[in-house]
């Protein structure tokens, strides 16, 4: 399948059905600030291979996810959290 | 003056009393720079997500700074040649005791452990 005409032959699939749109909410939305310490809490927004999940899966606002994106790059540098996971060094 | 929390990385081998000589060495630097040290806490050992030369694991010491700009810098460069600094981080902050809270809040809370063993 071609990329960018996928949308209307899913469509087409669906027929009359009416599509009820998930409410999508993340508990960091209400967090003031996201502390790139807090390793537990940014686990959750990365995927095992250690990259960051996008918006569309976790639900977070554009303004949410800016921040984690920081946090989550702050985290990495002080080896909280691992820029690729699986990667093996080559010595 | 800006605030500052900076986290260095010591090398677990270096033991504990060297760690605080070194600790103490920086704070008279930054002193001497005409900062100074709000506070320090050592988060203690953990695993390091990635190797970090050749270490697997890291010791973690936070320090919350008052000073300026090129004093960071000053205290960077002095980081770099130190060999038991493993890797350091710093960033700048608007208020140091609510950084420090922050950070104790997280420790109470047990979202962020204290010390992890091998």
């Amino acid at each position: 399948m071609a990329r960018g005409k996928g949308g209307s032959s899913r469509r087409r699939g669906l027929g009359n059905r009416i599509i009820i749109p998930r409410r999508k909410t993340s508990m960091l939305n209400t967090l003031e600030e996201i502390p790139f310490k807090d390793v537990d809490l940014l686990k959750n927004y990365i995927t095992e291979r250690g990259r960051i999940l996008p918006r569309r899966i976790t639900g977070n606002t554009a303004k949410t996810q800016r921040a984690l994106r920081q946090a989550i790059k702050r985290a990495r540098n002080i080896a909280l959290l691992s820029f690729a996971e699986g990667h093996v060094d080559q010595d | 003056m800006q605030g500052y929390e900076s986290i260095i990385i010591f090398d677990p081998e270096l033991g504990e009393d060297r760690q605080k000589e070194e600790v103490d060495k920086y704070r008279q630097l930054i002193t001497s720079n005409g900062g100074q040290v709000v506070h320090h806490k050592v988060w203690g050992r953990r695993k390091l997500a990635y190797e970090v030369k050749k270490r697997e694991f890291g010791v973690y010491h936070l320090m919350y700074l008052d000073h300026s700009p090129d004093a960071l810098r000053a205290l960077e460069n002095q980081f770099r040649l130190d060999e038991g600094v493993l890797k350091w981080m710093s960033v700048s902050v608007e208020d140091l005791e609510t950084e420090q809270a922050k950070f104790e809040k997280l420790i109470n809370e047990g979202s962020i452990s204290q010390q992890i063993g091998e």
